[in-house]
């Protein structure tokens, strides 16, 4: 631990080019929150003594009940990297020619799929993650995610193989069979990233190498940890060899031949692998003698290495001796710390190719410009991500990032939602800030101010913000993009009071519950229920167990988890239909039909948008859907909401006055796909073309208040016509577990409408993977299931993955999705019974 | 015809009474058929000819004054059902309609209820009813623990406690009652008139309520939290909504012009737009023509009520939603989450509106035309890019073989 004052560490954020920002991130249970413990013990900067805990990062109780992170928390280190180091940094905006010491923000973030917003929020306020792999379950779906969400953010990504122990205390693997194993994991780490990114992109090199050193291997459990780099310097002066040189031959295919003393790029009889040799053989020995009590062995053996143990370590055996001989050998701490400092980007660097990313608007204003060359001197750029509950209840630090300018203390700044638009004054405040302040895990410090290219906290802006949102002193700024989320809540339990008078401190929790997580969902359904959605079961729960012992502080009654519906078609409606206004003088003729697979996902990640300019767009849809470009050049409008999934287009020709009405006909379309025929659900991928359209002459007899009605009942028309369907949402599952419980989950899966498509053996391990695809509604309970199946041996882990179609004709009284309807119309308080066509369809 | 005698009867004798000179009837669709022999009646017993008033422009349950007004009527006789919501200045006599009910019956099902509770009971009827209200009143005189309400038709009092034989009485909904702590209430349907049931269940939140339906003989009781869990969500919807309408459903309202100023200063209060409309009987098709008001506030009698309100664009809210959403509103003017779009609130602050300076400021515009301008459709050629229409001059002269000649120069070319 490093003891500095506030000064000090005021003084280290200064130097921009010696910070850097970084999350860690991985599949659950791979170990960040340990590995992130020895970095906080090796470098973690404390303002006092109050160290010294395990999982320093699980601010909350339930965190370390449950040894799993909720919330992601930030810490700060700071780290001196010897002379001899400097040399690896060759960029000049990574370091300040006179500063040796680096200022490391770490953010410490949650790996189970139902926290991913978590990460999200910690991605964007960072430039670079530590992605952390357990070397013996391999890259699992999570570590796909979110290195995925890290690529797309622009975030330069290092990794570490962990659990190095369990492979080979457990394992027993052999160290050729190691080697493969991390090859393996290091070329599916570099796929994901050539995926979505590559090395001639702005961020430059993005793939990781352990041959460079941006691969780390170790445990973190047991404190140790190197890279290819730690080894190299060992033996660069044996060798001769130059330690960059060297590196290059302890990776790949490089074999060495002790008896004639030379390299090959073959495998033969008498070499071997340079990296088994040089690397893990020094380890297994180390091991083997530990482990297996051999004493003199061991003791000649750290004589061989330098080690020198201290006296009350002397007297250990076994694991606790492995521990304390690993740690001194190879200490994580710096082996990490020195990947971090050198592989990672400092905000200069990031800020310059992040910046197109970050910011919504003109790339050369002076927002831009001073977020691009982080410019503490520009006006005021500041990113708040999340909230973070102080121990006055209802209030909240907000947490973010200083990209431009510098936020102090007392300084006046506009406050704006994710909802401003440049000009209005829609979610904007203008107010003063009460507090600066650093969040060290959970401790918080006051501070003056804080230049760009930092992580801090702000007192009293958590008013005029929901969750996310953008500080700033200049006034012709534009937001900061918004996070897009990886998962989605789809998850829902309805919430009441035990007792009803408690109703206004329900009402005053949930705005909280909202407030402090970034993706949950509190609101009140048209039927009066108080519904909390989440991502999953166990996000739900902790959620509600928030809002029940910090947020509302009241007894709560629980619904059952529900999830939420769409409402599509399955074809092209059978007849044209036509629907008459109120006064029967105007006439509107419809169609709809599913969207081609692909366009509802397209139009979801903003691939195609209202925004776009409409030639392109149509262009885009031409080719890749084969839409009639003429056709997808009338695309009225996106909806529900402007953006949704659905499209209305006008396919009519010469029409008179039609233009007149579109704006009716859009009202009528955004609250048709709002709220469907079957039970008032959205409506998914679902397109509406107007075909031909009788207006009256008179501009008064065809005004709002005939279109709008009349536009609706077309469209529940033209939807009851194409065979309406209920879609779900559809979780794709990854299920760890050993050969013999593989048969337990097929069974749980089919009981559950679930399907496998995936199943592989993961390589070196006699462990299976299995994927499969389970609808969310299913899911509840799932969990439990499988463990009690399979002997507790398969642990599944389910992120939202699509839409599906319900199988089953929801018209059909007795199938399945009528009885989804059904419930939902009852639970809406809607009339019993699927409407009628006829009461939306006219007779000519 | 027949059974309304008695009551034209005494009612031409209040007329006599009044003095009234010009007499109107209000007659309900379904009785206008009705309306000669009604009419040659009252002619007959007073002497004098008397208007009718049909097709009423609001519900047939208020007297329609507007209408009695064109003929500067003295008096209104109003038949059929009625809402009886005190109406403005008019005197007006009411004939309530008569559906049978077997009082015996219906007083025995009551009593057997509530044998052995001890808490008081509250027995009110629908207005058809009333003329079984002497006899109900007997059949169910031994309980002492049950009080039946009466129907107060002439005093038309506006103050809801008035004191007489030295009991207080209560008058809500045109009912009479003496004021006492009530543990249960009994309502005396007829078909499916509920609204009138619905708002004692709100009114009256803490006691039990029962209805007795005539066609099955048993009390079944009536609870609201369906509808009071949808004004939760109404509450939010109002406390989100920047743009209200006032829908103006009734005119006979004694206290119209103050229930509308109530709103006005509630909206005023909370820094939202109000923009009163009388569409007649509202209707979808009149309602969509403002989609940009996101809530009506419906003013009307306490029968009065919107049939399929889901049709509608809007939500449509009843006076006491708006009191309850915006009535109470905090005053601290930090902005609030809404539950229902979970965005923030936008509370403009007044005071900091006007900034300390005589310079002048942009109006941060609330009004329609602000939303108005989002549309695409702005009328017939707003930006009109056509060259201005100018006084015809002369031009050229001339045929191409000999050239023209332009009328400021004699210039050939």
């Amino acid at each position: 631990m490093v003891n500095f004052t506030v000064d000090e560490i005021r003084k280290m954020m200064d130097k921009k080019k010696n910070i850097r920002n970084m999350s860690v991130i991985a599949h659950v249970d791979h170990g960040k929150s340990t590995l992130t413990d020895s970095l906080v013990s090796k470098a973690g900067i404390i303002a006092n003594a109050k160290a010294g805990d395990m999982r320093f990062t699980d601010t909350r109780k339930d965190e370390q009940d449950r040894c799993i992170t909720i919330k992601s928390t930030a810490i700060s280190m700071y780290f001196e990297l010897a002379d001899k180091d400097l040399v690896f940094i060759k960029n000049v905006d990574q370091r300040d020619p006179e500063e040796n010491g680096f200022l490391i923000n770490l953010i410490d973030s949650p790996g189970h799929v139902d926290f991913s917003s978590e990460v999200t929020a910690a991605l964007r306020v960072t430039d670079g993650a530590l992605v952390v792999v357990d070397c013996v379950s391999g890259v699992c779906v999570q570590t796909e995610t979110v290195l995925r969400q890290a690529i797309a953010e622009r975030i330069k990504p290092i990794l570490f193989m962990n659990k190095m122990d369990r492979a080979l205390l457990e394992l027993q693997l052999e160290s050729e069979d190691l080697y493969q194993t991390f090859q393996r994991i290091v070329e599916n780490v570099n796929i994901i990233i050539a995926t979505y990114s590559d090395d001639s992109g702005p961020m430059g090199e993005v793939q990781v190498d352990p041959s460079k050193g941006s691969v780390g291997f170790g445990s973190g459990l047991h404190g140790w940890a190197f890279t290819l780099k730690q080894f190299a310097e060992m033996y660069a002066e044996k060798f001769k060899i130059d330690v960059v040189k060297l590196m290059n031959r302890l990776w790949g295919e490089n074999f060495f031949n002790t008896k004639t003393k030379k390299w090959a790029k073959l495998k033969d009889d008498n070499n071997q692998r340079s990296f088994c040799m040089y690397i893990l053989d020094p380890i297994y020995k180390v091991f083997n003698s530990i482990m297996n009590y051999k004493k003199d062995e061991a003791t000649d053996l750290l004589k061989k290495l330098g080690i020198e143990l201290k006296h009350e370590d002397q007297d250990k055996d076994g694991k606790a001796l492995l521990k304390v001989v690993m740690r001194t050998w190879l200490p994580a701490g710096e082996a990490l710390l020195q990947m971090i400092a050198i592989h990672l980007p400092s905000p200069v660097v990031a800020q310059k190719y992040r910046m197109e990313m970050l910011y919504e608007g003109p790339h050369d204003d002076e927002a831009a410009l001073g977020v691009k060359n982080c410019d503490p001197d520009a006006p005021l750029m500041m990113y708040i991500s999340k909230m973070v509950p102080t121990s006055d209840k209802g209030r909240f630090y907000a947490f973010g990032r200083v990209f431009s300018g510098r936020v102090a203390t007392g300084m006046k700044a506009r406050i704006m939602g994710p909802n401003y638009t440049p000009g209005k004054k829609e979610d904007l405040y203008e107010k003063a800030i009460q507090r600066t302040i650093l969040m060290m895990g959970r401790y918080t410090e006051a501070i003056e101010d804080v230049p760009c290219g930092n992580i801090c906290g702000l007192v009293g802006v958590d008013q005029f913000l929901v969750k996310t949102g953008t500080i700033t002193t200049f006034k012709d700024a534009h937001n900061m993009k918004v996070m897009k989320f990886s998962v989605s809540p789809v998850v829902r339990i309805a919430v009441e009071p035990k007792n009803p008078a408690d109703l206004p401190k329900l009402v005053e929790g949930l705005k909280r519950l909202a407030k402090s997580d970034p993706m949950v969902q509190c609101i009140i359904e048209e039927s009066g229920e108080h519904i909390v959605a989440g991502a999953g079961e166990l996000h739900l729960e902790i959620c509600l167990k928030d809002l029940e012992e910090d947020h509302a502080c009241i007894p709560i009654k629980k619904s059952d988890p529900v999830v939420s519906y769409r409402e599509t078609v399955n074809e092209e409606s059978e007849i044209m239909c036509l629907s008459k206004s109120p006064n029967k003088h105007n006439r509107l003729f419809m169609k709809c039909q599913p969207f081609p697979d692909g366009l509802a996902e397209d139009i979801e990640s903003g691939q195609v948008n209202p925004r776009d300019e409409f030639k392109a767009r149509a262009r885009y849809l031409g080719e890749k859907y084969e839409y009639d470009v003429t056709e997808a050049r009338k695309i009225w409008a996106f909806g529900p909401d402007g953006t949704g999934p659905n499209l209305l287009i006008d396919c009519t020709k010469g029409v008179q006055y039609l233009n007149e009405i579109k704006d009716s006909v859009v009202a009528g379309f955004q609250w048709a796909t709002k709220e469907g025929v079957l039970a008032e659900e959205n409506m998914r991928a679902v397109r509406f073309n107007i075909y031909d359209v009788t207006l009256h002459a008179d501009a008064i007899h065809r005004g709002g208040g005939q279109i709008i009605p009349t536009a609706r009942r077309c469209m529940y028309a033209s939807i009851l016509a194409a065979h309406p369907r209920i879609m779900e949402p559809v979780y794709l599952c990854e299920i760890q577990c050993p050969e013999v419980a593989v048969g337990g989950i097929y069974s749980v899966l089919n009981r559950r409408r679930g399907h496998v498509f995936e199943e592989s053996q993961v390589v070196g391990t006699p462990m299976f993977v299995v994927k499969a695809y389970l609808p969310v509604n299913e899911s509840f309970g799932f969990t439990a299931d499988l463990r009690s199946n399979t002997g507790g041996q398969a642990f599944p882990q389910c992120v939202f993955d699509h839409w599906q179609i319900f199988p089953g004709d929801p018209c059909e009284s007795g199938s399945k999705p009528y009885v989804v309807v059904m419930d939902t119309r009852k639970r809406k308080g809607l009339k019993d019974g699927l409407p009628d066509i006829n009461s939306y369809l006219d007779k000519l | 015809m027949e059974e309304y005698f008695e009551e034209i009867v005494c009612c031409s004798q209040w007329i006599k009474n009044g003095k009234f000179e010009k007499v109107c009837i209000q007659l309900p669709d379904h009785m206008l058929c009705q309306s000669v022999s009604i009419s040659s009646e009252f002619e007959r017993l007073l002497g004098y000819r008397v208007y009718i008033l049909g097709d009423t422009s609001y519900g047939s349950c208020c007297v329609d004054e507007t209408a009695a007004q064109h003929v500067a009527a003295d008096c209104v006789i109003h038949f059929g059902r009625s809402c009886l919501t005190p109406n403005s200045h008019l005197p007006v006599y009411y004939i309530l309609p008569k559906q049978p009910l077997d009082y015996i019956q219906c007083a025995n099902s009551i009593i057997k209820t509530f044998e052995t509770d001890e808490g008081l009971v509250l027995v009110l009827y629908d207005v058809a009813y009333h003329h079984v209200r002497d006899n109900l009143a007997k059949s169910l005189a031994p309980v002492k623990s049950i009080i039946l309400s009466d129907i107060d038709l002439k005093e038309q009092n506006t103050t809801s406690c008035i004191v007489s034989d030295g009991q207080e009485y209560t008058c809500i909904f045109g009912r009479r009652f003496p004021n006492l702590n009530y543990k249960n209430i009994v309502y005396i349907v007829h078909d499916n008139y509920m609204n009138n049931v619905d708002r004692f269940i709100l009114e009256k939140n803490e006691c039990q309520v029962y209805i007795y339906q005539n066609s099955c003989n048993i009390l079944t009781q009536r609870t609201l939290s369906s509808v009071i869990k949808k004004k939760q969500y109404t509450k939010e919807k109002i406390k989100d909504s920047t743009h209200i309408g006032i829908l103006i459903c009734s005119l006979s309202i004694r206290d119209l012009l103050e229930c509308i100023n109530r709103v006005k200063c509630l909206c005023k209060k909370t820094n939202k737009k109000c923009y009163i409309f009388s569409v007649g009987r509202p209707n979808i098709a009149k309602l969509a023509n403002f989609p940009e008001i996101e809530i009506f506030v419906n003013i009307t009698c306490a029968e009065g009520v919107i049939e399929n309100q889901k049709e509608y664009m809007q939500p449509i809210v009843n006076i006491d939603d708006i009191e309850l959403a915006l009535g109470t509103e905090n005053t601290s003017y930090l902005p609030d989450i809404s539950l229902v779009t979970n965005k923030l609130r936008n509370l403009t602050m007044p005071n900091e509106e006007i900034e300390l300076s005589t310079a002048l400021n942009v109006r941060t515009d609330m009004s329609l035309s602000m939303v108005t301008q989002n549309r695409t459709w702005t009328g017939l050629n707003p930006h009109d890019t056509r060259p201005p229409v100018l006084i015809a001059t002369e031009g050229r002269k001339g045929t191409p073989s000999f050239g023209y000649i332009t009328s400021d120069s004699d210039h050939r070319s």
